[in-house]
């Protein structure tokens, strides 16, 4: 029996027969996640309890074999596409929601949970989980915890960071912990805060405490058309210094909204410069004050049009027109590289300028989907793979537009991650030093490199 | 050997600048020398005494903005400023944390960070490990390592700033922050209401505690100084005039049904307590401790002993933050008292935290009450301690 039969044989005995993939064809789907980087795993498993989780670690600390944690691979970095090969753990078993406690406002759930899950189970006691990517109806809680993702509705609730309590992790020498606690007044080391966004290097999430929200009394969601990218900028930055902070502020610009349009028909007005969604939560009196300030403060960019969702079902249209924009930018190319650079919101529309005499020295469309607010932009980069030559152009220009970002006193990624991506563009914003520092936090954590190597660090 | 803040100290040294504060850190880390990092001094009673004569490095002379453009909702500053200064800096542009620090005239910015205490005042929630964005450190070679940035959305590499918060100094000094602001509420009322019973406040607790309506503080307060048993709770609303006024309302309403009685409502009420900074700037012989609980939690048996023993004692409760703080009158036989609350803490899982203590007992209440982390926990903390600090000369046994 040779090392890979003898090992196939010892993680059958973990996790059972029909939960081991080794052969290529059935590992097809692993190899990849949402971006264009792939990597064969030697095997994939999912477990469907921490203490097996804990096992197949020891295993592959015995055969030196790469571990690679993997949600739904919805992420958009490269994070779970394993590049040294090694075993892909899927946490897609462990789905339980384990219990919500209404009195203490959260609830503990197993990483392989689906984010909107939450909310959904929450919602029978009137309560939801706040950090919402727009891939939530897919993206595992666990998954989430890796990337420290964030949503549109980050900009007043924060990110994933901001909801979760506690985690129980296994370290990469097999031990089983909980990091973070109900009360964040405890002293000492915060590993909570440090494990979540560090992207699977530091060991596996398999179990989360999270905080649950009470949902608002009353939403306000208003579709608001510019003449121009830059009016839509302005008018945002002028939002939040006037002091005001809606629940999400988020933007597209003409060709994203156009092509959301075509897909959903949810009433964005054709051929306008950009659009904002803008929603505020509170209580009613309230919403309607801060929907006249906002009104207020837009006036003076020149809006074309402003909607406000009638009801329910037209806030959900124009929910599905943002969230689902990527999908519909397939109507204009089969291929796309999502940047995910996050500037200063005073800023955006001088980057946003950039972007776009970047993308017109590449002649590449760009089409901009940002969550304005926060100052994140997702310039999407379209091309065709089978073009020669085009995928190269659109990495380049992705890059371009990171090193934009960073010198507009911005960062490499708002909240999909560095992973395999981004990982070379790391000295863009961190010196020698700086990345020497976080390679002592990787080794005190996982000394022997095992764990989801060849992300976040530039190769040497 | 001069003495401040009953710390022994053997020389004190005042950098100007951002290189000379490496320089110094560098040479006495070199030259294998124990340092503390002082800002305001203001929590140098709080924890374990530091275990042998150091150097001090006051920070007071690093005090400078940064970097603040109101408009990104973002501020950098030096670690030395006075949190009254930074306070007042966003207040001219009707900016603030969202949580107020305890002590704002003597405490600083790095002090507070180190410290990683918010105070009973918060804004949603939010805590300073939540708004910390961004940390520039020295480390043991003088070097500068960044992490975070000045942006309030931001996955680059590992959270190393985090390290920084709540540790004490014990892996090197900060140089800055920057920390993600919030504007500042139109109104925040202040409303008082009294409880002859500790069941009917913590029900109106109960129903609050989670709604998420801008209710910032929510506090019990009782002490064995009021002539009867009571419980006052002292309750912030802010937001718009329209939010204030109909959380007023709800809860005012709700207060009748469950016996309370209104005291007051005024946005400047005269109180003998100092809510903001309670349990700080107290006299030699006051002990001040906070108990954190891990889980929801009404402190009843906190609040059943010190209404039967015999210390003088002033309390305040807050469920929101899962933590009660206890301010005692020293006397002669407060370690057997001190005993008694240990026990108690550790049979509900509760933590205790020194905040207040003068030297003589804060020697006595060394290692009193055990750190109950898990043996992983301990492991990683160690590892952590030995790499960025291997001669042990940060802030050396305080924390570690």
């Amino acid at each position: 029996m040779d090392i890979s039969q003898s090992l196939n044989k010892k993680i059958i005995d973990i996790v059972g027969k029909d939960f081991v993939f080794a052969d290529k064809q059935d590992m097809v789907v692993y190899e990849s996640d949402g971006t264009h980087d792939k990597g064969m795993p030697d095997f994939v498993v999912l477990p469907r309890t921490t203490e097996e989780v804990a096992k197949l670690v020891l295993l592959a600390n015995e055969f030196e074999l790469p571990i690679i944690a993997r949600g739904s691979g919805t992420g958009l970095s490269g994070g779970a596409v394993p590049v040294h090969g090694g075993l892909v753990i899927s946490l897609n078993r462990m789905n339980t929601i384990i219990d919500i406690d209404v009195d203490s406002s959260t609830a503990t759930v197993e990483a392989g949970v689906i984010n909107l899950e939450i909310s959904n189970k929450a919602s029978e006691y009137g309560l939801f989980y706040a950090p919402d990517p727009s891939s939530q109806h897919a993206c595992t809680i666990g998954g989430n915890i890796a990337e420290n993702s964030g949503g549109p509705h980050c900009l007043a609730y924060g990110v994933t960071t901001n909801h979760v309590l506690a985690i129980e992790v296994v370290l990469p020498d097999g031990e089983i912990t909980w990091f973070g606690d109900f009360n964040k007044e405890v002293p000492g080391v915060d590993f909570r805060g440090l494990f979540i966004g560090s992207e699977g290097t530091f060991g596996i999430c398999t179990k989360v405490v999270v905080k649950l929200l009470q949902k608002p009394q009353d939403v306000k969601t208003m579709l608001i058309a510019f003449s121009s990218i830059q009016d839509a900028a302005n008018a945002t930055t002028a939002i939040i210094g006037a002091g005001i902070i809606p629940a999400a502020i988020e933007m597209m610009d003409k060709t994203a909204s156009d092509a959301a349009e075509e897909a959903t028909n949810a009433g964005i007005p054709k051929n306008s410069g950009a659009v904002l969604l803008i929603e505020i939560e509170g209580f009613e009196s309230d919403i309607n004050d801060q929907g006249k300030l906002i009104s207020d403060v837009i006036y003076e960019f020149n809006p074309v049009d402003i909607k406000i969702a009638k009801n329910d079902q037209e806030r959900d249209l124009f929910w599905k027109a943002r969230k689902g924009v990527l999908g519909a930018l397939g109507r204009i190319a089969p291929n796309y590289f999502l940047v995910d650079g996050t500037v200063p919101r005073t800023k955006l529309s001088a980057v946003l300028s950039e972007v776009s005499t970047l993308a017109k020295k590449y002649n590449l469309i760009v089409a901009n989907v940002l969550h304005a607010g926060d100052g994140n932009l997702h310039p999407c980069i379209l091309f065709d793979q089978q073009t020669p030559g085009d995928t190269d152009k659109a990495l380049k220009l992705g890059g371009d537009i990171l090193k934009v970002c960073v010198e507009n006193g911005g960062v490499l990624s708002g909240e999909h991650g560095i992973g395999y991506e981004k990982r070379d563009y790391m000295p863009l914003l961190f010196s020698e030093i700086d990345l020497n520092n976080m390679k002592i936090l990787k080794n005190i954590f996982d000394p022997d490199g095992l764990f989801n190597p060849g992300k976040i660090f530039p190769v040497e | 050997m001069k003495i401040i803040n009953d710390h022994r100290i053997i020389n004190t040294n005042y950098p100007h600048n951002k290189n000379e504060f490496s320089k110094v850190v560098k040479k006495l880390y070199k030259d294998n020398q124990k340092m503390i990092i002082l800002g305001g001094g203001t929590k140098a009673k709080y924890g374990n005494p530091i275990d042998s004569p150091s150097h001090t490095v006051f920070t007071s002379e690093l005090n400078k903005v940064i970097d603040y453009n109101p408009s990104d909702l973002t501020v950098t500053v030096e670690s030395g400023m006075k949190v009254e200064f930074l306070m007042n800096l966003l207040s001219e542009n009707n900016q603030y944390l969202g949580y107020i620090l305890p002590n704002k005239k003597l405490s600083s910015i790095g002090g507070s960070t180190a410290y990683g205490y918010s105070g009973n005042y918060r804004f949603n929630d939010i805590h300073i490990r939540d708004s910390i964005i961004g940390i520039e450190a020295i480390n043991y070679n003088g070097d500068f390592i960044k992490s975070g940035g000045q942006v309030v959305k931001n996955v680059s590499g590992y959270d190393l700033h985090k390290l920084y918060i709540g540790t004490q100094g014990s892996f090197g000094p900060i140089y800055s922050i920057s920390f993600k602001i919030y504007p500042k509420p139109n109104y925040d009322t202040r409303v008082i209401f009294d409880f002859e019973n500790y069941e009917d406040v913590l029900n109106i607790i109960k129903k609050y505690l989670h709604l998420n309506w801008n209710i910032p503080r929510l506090s019990i307060y009782s002490t064995n100084k009021f002539k009867r048993k009571l419980y006052r709770l002292f309750c912030n609303i802010s937001g718009t005039k329209n939010a204030v006024d109909y959380i007023k309302k709800s809860i005012t309403k709700d207060i009748k049904l469950n016996n309370g009685k209104l005291e007051e409502i005024n946005n400047n009420i005269n109180m003998s307590v100092n809510l903001d900074d309670f349990g700080y700037n107290l006299k030699d012989e006051q002990l001040s401790i906070r108990i954190l609980s891990s889980k929801n939690s009404d402190f009843h048996h906190i609040i059943n002993y010190f209404e039967n023993c015999k210390l003088n004692f002033q309390l305040l409760v807050n469920p929101s933050i899962g933590s009660i703080s206890i301010l005692i009158e020293n006397n002669d036989s407060i370690l057997s008292y001190i005993d008694e609350i240990a026990e108690i803490s550790q049979l509900n899982n509760y933590r205790i935290i020194i905040d207040y203590v003068n030297l003589s007992l804060q020697n006595k209440l060394r290692n009193k009450f055990k750190n109950n982390d898990n043996q992983p926990i301990k492991n990683l903390t160690a590892l952590l301690k030995k790499n960025y600090d291997p001669q042990n000369l940060f802030s050396s046994g305080k924390f570690i």
